[in-house]
Order: structure tokens, then C-alpha cells, then sequence
């Protein structure tokens, strides 16, 4: 069992190969050896590493993805999600982002990747006011930005 | 009597910061010019110090807490999405939404790598942006009143970055919008690194002339179809090709008697420019004259190609693959031609060649099996997975896809024993079947109710139930026989996958009298997920998790016991 300390002092017992799919414990493991004493992990709250570990428990077992894979390099991928990890995304908006920082934090490639599709459906297909009502963003472009704006919609439209 | 800007300015004065409140004061104390100014001033003052709220106001959203390359995959992949559904620029909304997302988009380079031509003065924007990214370059061709800019813009984009082009797909769609390709590509002579290259032409445009004749060492993937090709030596093909996809479209071909299909002799020289080839893809464009059939002519050896795909009839792809050996194919997929009416007759005949030819795994023990409806009526498409030799390396294993087999007269279950004469299916662990042209209970019981490896079922469409009643019967058998020697059906059955099925009343309950009977046996356990079953009611769904304890079922609509679903 490994132990995991959170940003607000909760301390979990996690089965190795659950937390494994997190590269940065998978490697501290590696590299710090069999140790009694807790992970720190002072970006992730206890709330959030409940989440993150109901995860890593679901594909406990399937085999993690090549380490050599960048997840900024989008290659050809689509938007499409999987039905449990859909559900498993159906937080409140603070708990998504949450969990695709602590998904960042602890190196689990799999749920960033998720992470960021979930918000990419959420932007897609809706206009910036749209956008700026969905995650309470406020227009602070000042005049001269809108209208280069302006002028990028016309072409953008402009078929 | 008081006019409204002093009520006003008694009204509001609470309200105001000291400094607005001394502009009312000095009214009448300055000039007007003065006074005119100093507002003019103020109010600037107020719209910067609004626009710094705002920012501040944004430093708390949700979506600001993320790191800018996290932000920025979310935008690209954003972009990649809008892309496929054809409105390509509709991303630059994310660009719009404010400052800070503006900054890091601009900061992507990335982002505007992805060239657009929809208006070429926003493709000078991108190339800016872009900043000395690679490029890859999608050209779908604009509308008519639209085609001479965008058609320049590609052009120049081609001729002045050819430094940083990696990818190309220029897409030709519709006679009434078709671009000039040859004029356009014998311009275009080097592209260092280049590694993808799509053309797609509106049929019949031909390739005359060599194109990026001063080379494309790095091109990894040449695409092209809709060409003709008189001279395949015009192709760029070069020691690091690693893909080539040519394809005509049979129906063209019908109507085209001028087309030159290659001599053998061309097809073949043109090939082995390209020694790293690990996929190829040949459509209609197989040689007329056969070269082989002479089991004596040397072969032309593929040495590192591990998935052909060949669509054309029957004997050209018979005549093309005798006279190649590839002797690291382990994917090959066959997509008969469209004019061949029926290709059942031919069949037998045709997978009695094939397999005599050095690339067909010697090992004919299938270990997957996928029967699948094509979309057509009577057409389907059968996927084979044979055993490696070795049976600890997957990578060994062999794939087999026939496509568009059509047959006119009879039920695709009648095509089953053509391959189960001639391959092994005793190993099979996994079947598919994904068609509403029924497999009946005796073929089930025939082919596949006995199979003692056969772990994975999948029944997309109509054939639940056969499966079902070849179930029940034969578990009804072997309590009749009481242990007399009677095998239990499917007796390694791990995981059942039913999609898109009518489940019945019958099928429902002879799946439970079956199923009753089986887990009380020696039987693994046993995982039965449903999806798009409109059939299935909650209740019903209750009914078999109720009579069955032993099995673990799911259901798309709801799970028993999940939080998720089940409230």
C-alpha cells in the first residue's frame, strides 16, 4: 500500500498498482523505493484525490498508456469519450477543473486527456458570449482589441 | 430652480470616487475647454480601471487556473473537432473570448500552423502567427466567387513556405469546383519537410508532369485519388515512404474506356522507389495484363510492408498478389470491386488461390472472427484474425478482410462454411457478429456452439436469437443426456455484447432457463453488457439480473447499484 498525504492533511491508504497510473507516483516509487512514509501532495485536496483515485480503481488492471506519448500533441484525435469516463465527468465545474489539475499534478495522461475533451465539448459550437456566460469570464478587451476582433469574425465568416 | 445635472449630481455623489466628485465641482470654476478635457480624461481613466476589474474578475474563473499549454491543447483540440465538421475557423471564437485566453492562443503556435483558405488575408494572419511552426495545410476548394483568392493563396503558400510545409491535403470536390492540380503542382518542386502529402482530385485530372521534383525526402505519406496517371514515374516517392494510398473510383473507371490502368512493368518499378513501404493501398488501379499466374517469376519482394489493401476484381488482386511476397504482411485487406455483381460464385476459387500464394499464413487456425453488414442489402464484409506461428507473440498475428462481398441469392449465413471448410476455427475465442441477416440456431449449433475457446461474443443486429435457442437447446441436451458425453454449449464464455437487438419475450426467457442451467456448471464467470436495446425495459432488465445472481451484468441505460444511473 502506498500513502498519500493531501493539501489539507487527509491521509489515504492506496493499493500500488490503483495509484500507479499516476507517473509521477509511479516514479517516486521507483525511485524512493518501499517506504513507510506518506506522498505529500500538497496541489491535490482531499475531495479531489477521492475523485482521482474512483478513477484510477475503474481502469485498475487495463494497461497505462506509452509514457512516451505527449498529450500536448493532439495528433488526430476526436472529441469522442468514453461512456463511464462521460459520467464519471458529470461534476460541478470547479470539480472538473480540479481534476484536470491534479490529473496534471500527478501525471495521469489518460484523465488529462479526458479532462480536456470534457472542456473542449463545453466550448465547441458556442459563441465567445456563450462562452464567457458558461465559465463567468468578463469581455476585458479594450476598444482597439475589439475591433481587430471585429475584423477577424468578418473574415472568419466570410465564406 | 435646480436643472438635472445638479439633481443628478446630488442623487449619485455618494456613489462617486473623489475624483469624478471634483470634476463636478470645478464646473463653472474652468474653462469649458478646461473642463471638457478633464472629463475626456477621467472617463478614460474609468474605462482602463473597468477593463482591469474585468481582467481581475477573470483571474478567477475556472478556466484561468489552468496552465496555458493545458489551455491551449483544450483550444486545439476544439479546433480539430470544428475542423471535421467543415467549419474550420469557427475555433477563433475561443481567441475572442478575453484577454488572457487571446494571449495564450496567440502564444500557440501551433494553433494557426493549421493553415485555413477561406479568406486570404486571414491565411497571411495565420502564416504571421504561426511563427516558424510547421505547417500543415488543408485546402478544401471555397466556393466559386471565392476560388481565384484562395486558389493564389494555396499556390503562394506552396511556393514561398516550403521550408516549413509538413503537411499538405488539398481536396478537389465537385466538377463545377475543380481546381487545375497539374499547373498547381508543377510549380511546386521541393518540400524539405514534408511528410504528409494528401491530393484528392475530381476524378480524371492526370499527372503529367513530376511534381516536387527536387525532392520530398522526409514524405512519409503520399495519398492521391481521382487521378489518372499516365506516367507513375512522375510520383514522389522516395526511402522514407512509408504509406501510399492511389485509388480511382471503379464506377469512373466503367465510364472511362480511355483510362490507363499501369502496365505491371510501371507499377512495380514505381514501387520499389520505395523500399521503407509499410502500407499500401491499391484501388482500381491494379494492372490489366496479368503478370503472374507463372508460378516460376520471381517475386517482387516487399520486404518491410506489414498491410495491403487492394480493391479491383477478383483476378487482378489474385494476378497482384502472386506476384508480390511480403514477408512481413500481416494485414491484408481485399475489397472486391463494385461491379462484380456477385462475388459468391467466385469465392471458393478465390480464397483457394489466395492461400496458395507465399504471403498467406501458412498457421489457418482463426482465432477472431468478425461478420459484419456492409450497408448494402446482401453485401458484407468477413474479418479473419489467424493465429501467429508463435503463440506468445501477438504481433504475429494475421488479418484478413474481405469486403464487399456480395450475394445475391443466399443468406450471409450460408457464407460461413465456405471459410469454415477451408480454415481451422477450433481456436476461435472471439466472434462478432454485426448483421440483421439472421445467423439461425443451426448454424449457431453447427459452427460455433461447441467451440471450447470461443470467450467473446458480440451480436450487434438480429441473430440473438439463434445464439439464445442454441443456448437453451443444447443445455437442455446435456440435461437430457445427464452427463452422457453431451458437451455444454459454449462452455468458455466469458464476456456476452448484445447491441442493437430485439430482445424478445422468447429470447428473454430461453436466454434465463439457458443461462440458469450453465452457471450451475463448471462455467466461467460470466459478463453480459447491453447497449441500444430498445426492447429492454427496467423491469425486464430486473428479471434476468434477479435470475441470474451468478452473472455480472450492464446496461447502457443504467446499472444496478451505480450512483451514476440507478436512482
Amino acid at each position: 500500500m502506498v500513502l498519500l498525504l493531501t493539501s489539507d492533511n487527509e491521509m489515504f491508504s492506496v493499493a500500488e498498482d490503483v495509484i500507479k497510473r499516476s507517473a509521477y507516483i509511479k516514479n517516486m516509487l521507483e525511485d524512493v523505493g518501499e517506504s513507510d512514509l506518506p506522498i505529500p501532495l500538497p496541489n491535490v485536496e482531499s475531495n479531489v484525490l477521492v475523485k482521482i483515485l474512483e478513477y484510477c480503481e475503474h481502469y485498475r488492471g487495463e494497461p497505462l498508456p506509452a509514457s512516451d506519448v505527449d498529450p500536448a500533441e493532439i495528433g488526430d484525435r476526436s472529441l469522442d469519450i468514453a461512456d463511464w469516463d462521460q459520467k464519471y465527468m458529470a461534476v460541478d465545474q470547479e470539480m472538473l477543473f480540479e481534476i484536470i489539475l491534479a490529473a496534471n499534478y500527478l501525471d495521469i495522461k489518460s484523465l488529462l486527456d479526458v479532462g480536456c475533451k470534457t472542456v473542449a465539448k463545453m466550448m465547441k459550437g458556442k459563441s465567445s458570449e456563450e462562452i464567457r456566460t458558461l465559465f463567468n469570464i468578463a469581455n476585458d478587451f479594450t476598444p482597439e482589441e475589439e475591433a481587430q476582433i471585429r475584423k477577424e469574425n468578418a473574415w472568419a465568416e466570410c465564406r | 430652480m435646480l436643472n438635472l445635472y445638479v439633481v443628478q449630481q446630488r442623487s449619485f455623489a455618494a456613489m462617486w470616487s473623489a475624483s469624478t466628485q471634483k470634476l463636478f465641482e470645478d464646473n463653472g470654476k474652468v474653462s469649458v475647454q478646461k473642463h471638457r478635457q478633464l472629463i475626456q480624461s477621467r472617463v478614460h481613466e474609468l474605462e482602463s480601471e473597468t477593463l482591469a476589474l474585468k481582467t481581475l474578475h477573470n483571474t478567477l474563473s475556472t478556466t484561468n487556473s489552468l496552465p496555458p499549454e493545458i489551455l491551449s491543447t483544450i483550444f486545439r483540440l476544439v479546433q480539430i473537432s470544428v475542423r471535421r465538421q467543415g467549419e474550420s475557423l469557427s475555433w477563433i471564437r475561443l481567441t475572442h473570448v478575453c484577454r488572457h485566453w487571446r494571449a495564450v492562443s496567440l502564444g500557440c503556435a501551433s494553433l494557426w500552423s493549421q493553415i485555413a483558405f477561406e479568406n486570404p488575408f486571414f491565411t497571411d494572419v495565420m502564416l504571421v502567427r504561426s511563427s516558424n511552426a510547421p505547417l500543415n495545410v488543408h485546402f478544401d476548394v471555397p466556393s466559386p466567387s471565392k476560388k481565384p483568392l484562395a486558389y493564389h493563396a494555396l499556390r503562394d503558400v506552396l511556393q514561398s513556405q516550403v521550408h516549413r510545409l509538413r503537411s499538405v491535403t488539398i481536396q478537389s470536390s465537385g466538377a463545377a469546383h475543380r481546381l487545375h492540380f497539374p499547373k498547381l503542382l508543377s510549380k511546386w518542386t521541393k518540400a524539405p519537410i514534408l511528410e504528409e502529402l494528401r491530393l484528392h482530385a475530381t476524378e480524371r485530372d492526370p499527372l503529367r508532369l513530376p511534381f516536387l521534383r527536387k525532392g520530398a525526402p522526409s514524405l512519409k505519406h503520399l495519398e492521391l485519388s481521382g487521378f489518372r496517371i499516365p506516367d507513375w514515374m512522375v510520383l514522389p516517392l522516395g526511402p522514407n515512404l512509408e504509406t501510399l494510398e492511389i485509388t480511382f473510383s471503379s464506377e469512373v473507371l466503367a465510364g472511362e474506356p480511355l483510362f490507363q490502368r499501369p502496365t505491371a512493368q510501371s507499377l512495380f518499378s514505381t514501387l520499389q522507389r520505395a523500399p521503407s513501404l509499410r502500407k499500401l493501398r491499391l484501388f482500381s488501379t491494379l494492372p490489366r495484363i496479368p503478370t503472374a499466374g507463372d508460378s516460376h517469376t520471381t517475386p517482387i519482394v516487399f520486404k518491410n510492408l506489414r498491410e495491403l489493401h487492394l480493391g479491383d476484381t477478383p483476378i487482378k488482386i489474385l494476378n497482384f498478389f502472386q506476384a508480390v511476397h511480403a514477408p512481413q504482411l500481416r494485414n491484408l485487406h481485399i475489397t472486391f470491386d463494385d461491379q462484380v455483381r456477385d462475388t459468391v460464385p467466385l469465392l471458393p476459387e478465390f480464397l483457394d488461390t489466395l492461400a496458395s500464394t507465399r504471403n498467406f499464413p501458412v498457421n489457418r487456425r482463426i482465432i477472431e472472427l468478425k461478420i459484419e453488414h456492409a450497408g448494402e442489402v446482401n453485401v458484407h464484409n468477413f474479418t479473419f484474425e489467424f493465429a501467429g506461428a508463435s503463440p506468445y507473440d501477438a504481433d504475429d498475428a494475421f488479418m484478413l478482410q474481405l469486403s464487399h462481398i456480395r450475394n445475391r441469392h443466399e443468406a450471409v449465413e450460408e457464407l460461413i462454411p465456405i471459410f469454415t471448410r477451408r480454415w481451422d476455427i477450433s481456436d476461435l475465442h472471439r466472434l462478432v457478429v454485426d448483421t440483421d441477416n439472421q445467423i439461425s440456431l443451426s448454424r449457431w449449433d453447427a459452427h460455433f456452439r461447441d467451440l471450447q475457446k470461443l470467450q467473446h461474443i458480440e451480436i450487434v443486429g438480429d441473430s440473438m436469437w439463434g445464439f439464445a435457442f442454441s443456448l437453451g437447446d443444447g443445455m437442455e441436451h446435456h440435461e437430457a443426456a445427464a452427463g452422457g458425453g453431451l458437451l455444454v454449449p459454449f462452455p468458455a464464455l466469458l464476456t456476452l455484447v448484445v447491441e442493437e437487438a430485439e430482445i424478445s419475450e422468447d429470447i428473454l426467457y430461453e436466454l434465463i432457463y439457458g443461462l440458469q442451467i450453465w452457471t450451475e456448471l463448471d462455467t466461467p464467470l460470466l459478463k453480459i453488457s447491453f447497449g441500444q436495446c430498445e426492447s429492454i425495459t427496467k423491469e425486464t432488465y430486473r428479471t434476468m439480473v434477479d435470475s441470474l445472481p451468478g452473472i455480472e451484468f450492464t446496461w447502457d441505460r443504467f446499472t444496478l447499484g451505480d450512483p451514476y444511473t440507478d436512482s
